[in-house]
């Protein structure tokens, strides 16, 4: 065990893990956040993702040591009580069926809109290809992505 | 007992936005609810003395005591109690719609609490798509019953005859003075209706008054947002994973390492270095690790040694050898020749003859969150936190596990990833109350990702074998359709002596159940059919990984894979085209009591005509169907489920240079009778086919003769983002022959809109390559591999 200090959501914390500990349950176990999710533990789904420093990281493969800089989870896209457009825009498409999964699909559309804030349809579909639902939302992902991106969730622009 | 503490967060998030005397008397109320104090007393007559909800033992919850089902509180509101769970179709919202309707009460001043065995009367959980079917009809009569009762109460408070008065959210008033009212809350908010209902089980239960005309319903219909997705983005939902007890401890199974392992020996100082070891529970082949952190559990999962000798038997064949096994298995049962008139004398003298077989192999529930379940055993009970879609089952079946009471044992339905039937959520539920009874403290299990996608329950693996007849005009005279599933010991939902720690412990019952081979759901009229099918077992029927449970319809999407490629075929032999073909013989079909035939014909044409599609034989000429590498065509299917109908259409781009598959569109056209929220049943409509398109292009289970080695994402692909259509039309056909009708019932959509999409992608690239693939998934290399044998 050793002391690992997190910088999450704009708190640090200061936590008494072992160092290889995966980051994935020091913020949920020990921090008691809920948006990452555990899916796989091999990093191929990204139920577990968390954003630092502006790059998605799977966090059930991210020794808890390994992290540097802002960890910011789902918990953390909302400010000063306002949800991320992004958050909205899965509101307004009713984008879940399970929801389980969705932490990694809104997460991996924030990197993907802040490294590119017009994406294509098709940018989208390569950008979001890592982020699994099991329900399939991936239709009501894309147009709730798209409802950001355009005002609207229409298909069809940039193919 | 801390009522805070013990309350699940959905009931406490149910009741929030109440200030604290109304949280107070919802507390009351539902305490009554549990243990029935009211003997003799009026309507609305005080509750008794506060009693903690959440402290045991858990009677049943009184399905025919009107106070089991609403609760209405003193700020005008009411929370609705019913015993079924949402997979994540927005059941929960729907039933709040019904209710709100009879009792005529707001949307908004409203809450739901489902499936918590101790405080929601036993509907079963959910399954078979019947939550509206079957379920949502008690949960109209009682909140019409309440409003009746309140309509009484209300009539005698303003001395005025009931026929006098109106309601509108909740308030009662005269109708020719609105001054003159009442609210719901000043009769009985905060207390107890005391009113008996009727019914010779849950599914009957009503009370005197009679549910409203469907053309009265005003919530019903409206495409209200669901409840709980704000929650699900913001990360505030608290799911079955996030239950954290005080002393929990964390476990992990460690399965056998081959199937049909038995277990020699452990050797405990191989995790003896593990920080926060605390124990390996062990009895017959199931083993568990137990750690105080969840972190140290994996770890010792995986380092921990035991010795295991091998079956003698191979416990299956290689996942590459199975059909044929099948075919040259002595079946374990046989069901008895269903015929109609003469098919091999119409056969014999039929102008054509076609026949072809058809495989389609084991694909799995595969939970994108690993099966999981927390078990408290404090105070001599057991309460388990769980996301398992049938509750009720869950309690019942782990007091027979561990020989408990019944009311000592409750589960509390907490959300979780998705249910499509016969889950591991059962297992892991009777694994974590068996760990928390041996460690006595709170106990969470958590299934890892190979353990999930390998020993979960999986839809059973068929070969069909169809033969057709067709006379010289192309019509259809005769049919022969035979099934093989490997199901034998098909699973039922959590039975105390056939999930996987009972297994492994050696707890079984004297014999398998019989499992299942099903036959084609559709409505076409052939003259000449015989039917037959049969089940198969693998070698090894206990304590295998490739278990059979049910999995969302759980053989409709085999069989009408295998029964409208069949179809299709027959169309490209008659020349005919596949939509016409179809409707010609639904033409000569008898109708039935649920107009399955018009809503046939109906589905038929509405998925036609918002497709497009035009009027030809498939497949379609290659200089049509080809543009630079890609070949394009569509294709349909069509089947009921139950008495919901649907016809999907798939438009299909195969690249003949990789053998890539992508549906760039589809097209389905539904009836499920009465709509209750056409856009929470348009998400579900569309999910269901996009699952079913995972199980058209990559889910297969692959093993070889000791293992599954179908272990993470990689060895069992799913669906993803780049296989998405561009476009899905979904047309709710509500093909009611009797439109605006007063009684038009709702029916299920968890499954009707899964069950034909893989035959429509199958006969589309048909009709885009005139390449036949008679076996899913149609991964590229299958693909290219046919198009290279067929020179196309």
């Amino acid at each position: 065990m050793s002391q690992v200090k997190l910088h999450v959501n704009g708190t640090t914390h200061e936590v008494d893990v072992d160092p290889s500990t995966p980051l994935l349950y020091v913020l949920r176990n020990d921090l008691d956040l809920q948006g990452p999710r555990f899916g796989c533990g091999v990093g191929q789904c990204s139920v577990c993702t968390v954003i630092i420093d502006g790059a998605a990281i799977r966090s059930c493969i991210t020794p808890v040591s390994a992290v540097r800089g802002e960890i910011t989870t789902l918990e953390g896209l909302s400010k000063d009580g306002q949800l991320h457009p992004l958050q909205q825009a899965w509101i307004d498409e009713q984008a879940a069926q399970c929801g389980y999964c969705q932490n990694g699909q809104i997460l991996t559309a924030k990197v993907l809109l802040d490294r590119n804030p017009t994406p294509s349809d098709a940018e989208i579909r390569t950008a979001m290809d890592g982020a699994l639902c099991r329900c399939m939302t991936y239709f009501r992902v894309q147009a709730a992505i798209r409802r950001v991106v355009h005002g609207s969730s229409a298909a069809g622009e940039g193919k | 007992v801390s009522i805070t503490l013990r309350l699940p967060k959905r009931v406490e998030e149910a009741i929030a936005g109440l200030d604290a005397s109304s949280r107070r008397s919802f507390l009351k109320a539902s305490g009554a609810l549990v243990f029935s104090l009211g003997v003799g007393t009026l309507p609305g007559a005080e509750v008794p003395a506060e009693r903690p909800a959440a402290a045991g033992p858990w009677p049943d919850p009184d399905h025919l005591q009107l106070d089991t089902w609403i609760v209405l509180h003193p700020d005008n509101t009411a929370t609705f109690f019913v015993g079924k769970t949402d997979g994540g179709q927005g059941t929960g919202t729907a039933f709040r719609q019904l209710m709100c309707d009879e009792l005529d009460i707001a949307y908004d001043n409203t809450r739901l609490v489902m499936g918590c065995t101790d405080i929601t009367p036993d509907q079963g959980g959910s399954g078979g798509s019947d939550a509206l079917e079957r379920d949502g009809w008690p949960m109209r009569r009682v909140a019409a019953e309440a409003r009746r009762v309140l309509l009484e109460l209300g009539g005698q408070h303003l001395g005025v005859p009931v026929e006098l008065l109106a309601v509108s959210n909740a308030t009662i008033a005269m109708k020719s003075d609105a001054s003159r009212k009442v609210t719901y809350a000043e009769l009985v908010g905060g207390k107890r209706f005391n009113v008996a209902l009727s019914g010779r089980n849950v599914d009957a239960t009503t009370g005197m008054a009679a549910v409203k005309p469907v053309n009265e319903l005003r919530v019903v219909g409206q495409s209200l947002k669901r409840y709980d997705i704000p929650a699900k983005v913001d990360g505030s939902q608290k799911w079955a994973v996030d239950m954290k007890l005080p002393g929990m401890v964390h476990a992990r199974n460690v399965r056998p390492p081959l199937a049909g392992a038995t277990l020699q020996g452990i050797d405990e100082s191989s995790v003896a270095d593990v920080p926060g070891f605390l124990r390996v529970v062990s009895r017959g082949n199931y083993v568990a690790v137990v750690c105080e952190r969840e972190e140290q559990a994996i770890r010792a999962a995986r380092q921990l040694k035991v010795e295991c000798t091998r079956p003698e038997v191979a416990p299956f064949p290689a996942s590459g050898e199975l059909f044929n096994y099948m075919r040259a298995a002595t079946p374990s049962s046989t069901s008895e020749p269903q015929l109609l008139g003469d098919p091999a004398a119409a056969l014999a003298g039929a102008a054509h003859v076609i026949e072809a077989e058809y495989e389609v192999p084991f694909q799995g529930h595969t939970a994108i969150g690993p099966a999981h379940a927390l078990a408290d055993p404090s105070d001599g009970l057991m309460t388990i936190y769980s996301n398992d879609m049938k509750a009720y089952g869950l309690r019942n079946g782990v007091a027979r596990f561990l020989g408990m009471p019944r009311e000592k044992v409750r589960v509390v339905y907490m959300e979780g990833p998705q249910v499509y039937g016969r889950t591991a959520a059962d297992d892991a539920g009777f694994e974590a109350a068996f760990l928390a009874s041996e460690l006595g403290r709170p106990v969470r299990v958590q299934w890892s990702r190979d353990e999930e996608t390998a020993w979960d329950t999986k839809g059973p693996p068929y070969v069909f074998k169809l033969r057709g007849g067709l006379d010289a005009q192309g019509k259809v005279v005769a049919l022969e359709y035979d099934a093989c599933a490997a199901d034998h010991n098909h699973l039922g939902y959590n039975e105390p002596d056939t999930v996987l720690i009972a297994q492994l412990m050696g707890r079984r019952p004297e014999r398998p159940a019989r499992g299942n081979a099903e036959t084609p759901s559709v409505m076409y009229a052939i003259a000449n059919r015989r039917t037959t099918t049969r089940v198969v077992p693998l070698p090894m029927p206990w304590e295998t990984p490739l278990r059979t449970g049910n999995l969302r319809d759980p053989n409709g999407p085999q069989v009408t894979f295998a029964f409208e490629s069949f179809i299709d075929e027959l169309a490209a032999a008659a020349k005919a085209d596949p939509v016409q073909f179809r409707v010609d013989m639904l033409a000569g079909a008898r109708e039935d009591a649920v107009f399955r035939k018009a809503r046939s014909l109906a589905v038929m044409e509405a998925a036609a005509k918002a497709y497009g599609w035009d009027t030809r034989q498939s497949p379609q000429p290659r200089s049509a169907a080809l543009h630079g590498d890609t070949l394009s065509g569509r294709g349909i299917a069509y089947t009921y489920r139950s008495n919901t109908v649907a016809a999907t259409i798939a438009e299909v781009e195969v690249n003949r240079r990789t053998g890539r598959v992508w549906v760039r569109r589809l097209v389905c056209a539904h009836d499920c009778g009465l709509v209750i929220n056409p856009e929470g049943l348009r998400h579900t409509v569309e999910c269901g086919m996009l699952h079913a398109l995972s199980r058209a292009l990559w889910e297969e289970v692959q093993f070889d003769t000791e293992k599954v080695t179908s272990v993470d994402w990689a060895s069992y692909p799913t669906l993803r983002h780049t296989d998405t259509p561009e476009a899905i039309d979904i047309v709710l056909v509500n093909g009611d022959p009797n439109p605006g009708r007063p009684d038009l019932a709702p029916y299920g959509a968890g499954e009707g809109s899964h069950k034909p999409l893989i035959a429509a992608v199958a006969n589309a690239i048909h009709d885009a390559t005139g390449v036949r693939l008679r076996r899913p998934p149609f991964r590229k290399e299958r693909v290219l591999a046919a198009l290279e044998a067929a020179n196309a």
